[in-house]
């Protein structure tokens, strides 16, 4: 009898350890092989059948092969057993096996403290609001079900439980806050982070045509921006990415990685303050209006002014940085930096090479020549679009502008640095991003992939390299707004239909704005905020040192605080109304008499002690104590002796 | 493994006289205050310190702020559950309870009364004994609960536990709390009945009423009150009609058999093969509802029936020689 109640009781912690199990294993099947996710489902579903009906488990030449199949398969699966994907695959896997052997108190332990493994293994793949509010209930689950396979001696309710676990939850979390804010954060990854495998979109650092149009396709995030102070004017958002020197008649590169000099740029006015939370693209360029001082920590320029992130953005990268509008850059470059900006392929677009020159000779000087160029894309029959005629043969920039005329940024970007170069001005490539939109709830401006952009920067002596866009002279209306007001109705611009319909819209710019809290505050919490974090407390260039202090502190007095409201006695509310009649008289004669009744001590032998002690309130104590036993224990007229006991207790007042 | 056994048996002890020196005795009954509860993590705990080192490494790793938050709630929830874990037994009641004597050779049930006064449930506190544990129960709000110790009882005499500890590890078994109580808790042990007795001696064997004892229904020799039990038969119908009390008659002739057992007449050699002999005829005069006695050298029972006589005279074999 007693073993089947154990029984009962073990399989109930089972059952609990199980939904566990399910609720943490159920994100995962999303990204798993189909066959795991298969398998692991069938063993979670036929345990807890076997739970109600009695099925033996599988013997143990069975679970151990099973389980030696599960690492093979694995392994034909990825090729591998380490890193994220494989990894988190093996463990689903060997929980699914652990499952099948799963009896005794501690195995369910193992297989609850995987669970909670499992649901932060889960964040790795996604951060996003809903991966949170998934893991909210799967926390508690999972809390009620360690609850339950340990502590009691028999399982708890189902109400006390999920509400004793929740309270426990209640009063952990502040301590998480804390730890959350001022846990010293160690920035960059301890050990290689193992390559996910699958490509960001975002911006390359080559372009060739097409590449950008596609990009722009895209509706994605790619950061957003918060300023400090007003919005600078929209045709001044240009967001440096890749700067592309190398050209070979078609494609376009990066060039070296030199970092740059103190002496090549200098900085005139105001700046701009703003803060970028940027999302994983998995380079390592970060990007800045022009130009970035006031570098964030662990970054450098480089000498074409992109901002370089010292280990690539695998995870949402918050940082500060002010922008100096008012900037020279490279007034005084060396002659083979130059060189190096003039380059062109010589065999490649020979149409193009003899056009620069012609222009070169009608012009008077550099500016001349620019607005020469710029002015012929205006006057000739150029179209600004996303769905260009495909540039074949070894000469596309020739077949650009004498032929199809029509193209998107990037064809713009690269006919105009070419005929640049080839009229002896050193020119190069920009790209990055250009805009945003500012979202009216946050004031935050959020930049798409859509934004992304192409433009030059030409070389004009002491007034070092200045930012041409030629694209302005096509479609001046898409520097001023987004892409999807500049382009023609029948375009596939991303975002559009959202954009069209009023309620979509502002649907949209409420979560953008949720989104971009969400990503600023909590996910883009890193070393440097909390270093500021710190700064607006009061605690000036904190390091882990200071951290550490600060954090010990805290922590002790939220502890402290903790242990007060879970430590204090709350005596029991004594079901029996006599009894909490009595226990109230007994209160009242130790606050005022200094007269405690101690545990061993009777009711009768109290009253004989207080009233040697007490002589005055020797006749109230005999009476309520009288009354008292008439009404717990005597044997008839209890409810008259209860009456009796409250009138008297009323007048008792020693 | 030697060393490690020896290493922590090594610990527990100074641990517990340190304990002792601290606290002194105790007395029945107790309520644990807050200064003497110690608390400890144990290897769950260790286990889930460890899974929660994995996670943090893994956040800082990835840079992942929500593997941050997981860990830290985590570790959050440990450190509340070590206040739930103390306060489970924090302010709990605990009283000797009284146990059942036992013969040597058998176990005492040594009982402990565990009180929970508050309102709040005290799930999962087990009772410890030389790091055994004995018991484990669950206490509601108002609620209290009987814990059983038990201990081989080999010899004659007494079981003393001098101390016993209450632990918890609920809720989550992340930390062990525990306390040591110094409250005596003791057994009255009786000698192990002798298998093989010899008859006992006849000449303490007192046949009242000895000359017709086969006849015993026919002297009457006067009236008593009646006691629940007695035949109808011997009922005095006749007075009860009479409107007086039920009574019963009484004969001289009934038998009754009169032993009083003397520890110089046992037959045999040693002192505790002597008692059990006596044990032994003891419990078959009691079977046999005969009336009995027994007198040792420090002390007499006079002859009478019933259990507590019984249980008198077994406890005076116990104790025989034992110091008070």
């Amino acid at each position: 009898m007693s073993a089947a109640i154990a029984s009962n009781e073990g399989n109930i912690r089972l059952r609990w350890a199980l939904a566990a199990t399910a609720m943490a294993v159920g994100p995962h099947l999303l990204h798993l092989p189909v066959w795991i996710s298969l398998m692991v489902t069938a063993v979670i579903g036929w345990r807890i059948s076997a739970t109600f009906l009695q099925w033996p488990l599988p013997p143990r030449w069975l679970r151990l092969s099973l389980a030696i199949a599960v690492v093979i398969g694995v392994f034909l699966s990825y090729h591998t057993i380490n890193g994220l994907d494989a990894g988190s695959a093996l463990v689903v896997g060997m929980l699914g096996m652990k499952l099948l052997e799963t009896s005794r108190a501690r195995d369910m332990l193992v297989i609850v403290l995987i669970s909670y493994f499992l649901l932060v293994v889960n964040f790795l793949y996604s951060q996003s609001i809903f991966a949170l509010a998934y893991s909210v209930p799967a926390v508690w689950l999972i809390t009620v079900a360690l609850l339950q396979v340990s502590g009691s001696r028999s399982p708890l309710g189902v109400y006390r439980a999920v509400r004793y676990s929740g309270t426990v939850l209640l009063q952990a979390l502040p301590l998480m806050l804390l730890l959350f804010m001022l846990f010293p954060r160690i920035p960059g990854p301890l050990w290689g982070l193992p390559a996910r495998g699958e490509a960001l979109s975002g911006l390359d650092d080559e372009m060739s045509p097409g590449t950008i149009t596609r990009l722009s396709l895209s509706d994605d995030i790619a950061f957003t921006v918060r300023f400090e102070g007003a919005l600078p004017p929209r045709d001044q958002l240009y967001w440096r990415g890749p700067v592309l020197h190398r050209f070979d008649g078609r494609t376009w590169r990066r060039g070296w990685r030199n970092y740059a000099n103190e002496s090549s740029y200098d900085y005139r006015g105001e700046p701009w303050r703003y803060q970028v939370t940027l999302e994983p693209h998995n380079r390592h360029w970060l990007f800045t209006l022009d130009v970035p001082g006031d570098l964030p920590r662990r970054t450098r320029l480089t000498y074409d002014f992109q901002l370089i992130n010292r280990n690539p953005v695998t995870t949402l990268k918050r940082y500060s940085v002010s922008s100096y509008p008012q900037h020279r850059l490279d007034p005084a470059p060396g002659p083979h930096l130059l060189r190096y900006e003039t380059h062109l392929p010589d065999d490649r677009n020979p149409r193009s090479i003899a056009f620069a020159s012609a222009l070169r000779q009608q012009s008077v000087g550099d500016t001349d020549l620019i607005q020469r160029t710029l002015s012929h894309f205006r006057q000739q029959a150029f179209v600004y679009t996303l769905e260009p005629l495909a540039l074949d043969g070894p000469h596309p920039v020739d077949r650009f502008l004498f032929d199809t005329r029509e193209g998107f940024c990037e064809h713009y970007a690269s006919a105009f640095v070419t005929l640049m170069r080839a009229a002896g001005l050193p020119a190069r490539v920009v790209t990055g991003y250009l805009g945003g939109e500012r979202n009216p709830l946050t004031g935050h401006v959020t930049v798409r992939q859509s934004d992304a952009h192409a433009w030059a920067e030409v070389w004009l002596g002491n007034r070092g390299w200045q930012r041409i866009d030629p694209t302005a002279a096509v479609a001046p209306w898409r520097i001023r707004t987004n892409l999807a007001s500049a382009m023609p109705a029948s375009e596939p611009v991303a975002g559009r239909f959202m954009r069209r319909h009023a309620w979509l819209n502002s649907l949209r710019v409420g979560f953008d704005a949720f989104n971009g809290l969400w990503n600023e505050f909590i996910l883009g919490y890193g070393p440097d905020a909390q270093t500021a974090l710190l700064a607006k407390l009061g605690v000036r260039d904190a390091d882990w040192r200071m951290l550490t202090v600060v954090l010990a502190i805290t922590l002790s007095l939220t502890a402290a605080l903790l242990a007060w409201i879970v430590l204090r006695q709350r005596p029991a509310r004594a079901a029996d109304p006599a009894r909490r009649l009595y226990l109230r008289f007994c209160a009242r004669l130790a606050r005022s008499a200094g007269l405690a009744r101690t545990p061993a001590e009777s009711p009768e032998n109290y009253a004989r002690r207080c009233a040697v002690a007490r002589p005055d309130l020797a006749v109230g104590v005999a009476g309520i104590t009288e009354s008292y036993l008439a009404a717990r224990y005597g044997p008839v007229n209890r409810a008259a002796a209860l009456l009796r006991l409250r009138s008297q207790l009323a007048s008792f007042h020693p | 493994m030697m060393l490690q056994a020896r290493l922590r048996k090594l610990v527990n002890n100074t641990a517990r006289d340190w304990a002792w020196r601290r606290q002194g005795p105790d007395v029945s009954p107790l309520v644990l205050a807050r200064r003497r509860i110690y608390i400890l993590p144990s290897g769950q705990g260790l286990v889930f310190a460890l899974l929660l080192l994995g996670m943090l490494l893994g956040a800082m790793n990835y840079n992942n702020n929500l593997g941050f938050a997981i860990s830290f709630l985590l570790a959050g929830i440990g450190l509340v559950s070590m206040y739930h874990c103390h306060g489970t037994l924090n302010g709990l009641g605990i009283a000797a309870g009284a146990c059942e004597p036992v013969f040597a050779g058998e176990t005492a049930q040594l009982k402990v009364l565990l009180e929970n006064s508050s309102a709040r449930p005290r799930p999962g506190l087990s009772i410890w004994l030389a790091g055994r544990q004995q018991d484990l129960l669950d206490l509601e709000a108002d609620d209290s609960a009987l814990a059983t110790l038990s201990v081989p009882a080999p010899r004659r005499g007494r079981v003393v536990v001098e101390r016993f500890s209450v632990a918890s590890r609920f809720p989550f078994g992340l930390f062990r709390a525990w306390t040591w109580v110094h409250m005596p808790l003791e057994c009255i042990v009786y000698p192990r009945p002798a298998d093989t007795a010899p008859p006992p001696p006849t000449t303490y064997t007192d046949i009242g009423g000895a000359q017709d004892s086969g006849h015993g229904d026919d002297d009457f020799a006067g009236l008593r009150d009646y006691r629940p039990g007695d035949s109808p038969r011997h009922i005095a119908w006749k007075a009860f009609a009479r409107g007086q009390e039920l009574l019963v008659r009484q004969f001289a002739g009934t038998r009754v058999v009169k032993h009083v057992f003397d520890l110089e007449d046992v037959p045999a050699t040693g002192l505790e093969k002597r008692l059990a002999i006596l044990c032994r005829w003891l419990l078959d005069a009691h079977t046999a509802g005969e009336a009995f006695g027994l007198r040792l050298p420090d002390g007499e029972e006079s002859p009478a029936i019933g259990r507590a006589h019984l249980h008198n005279c077994l406890r005076r074999l116990a104790m025989f020689g034992e110091p008070a």
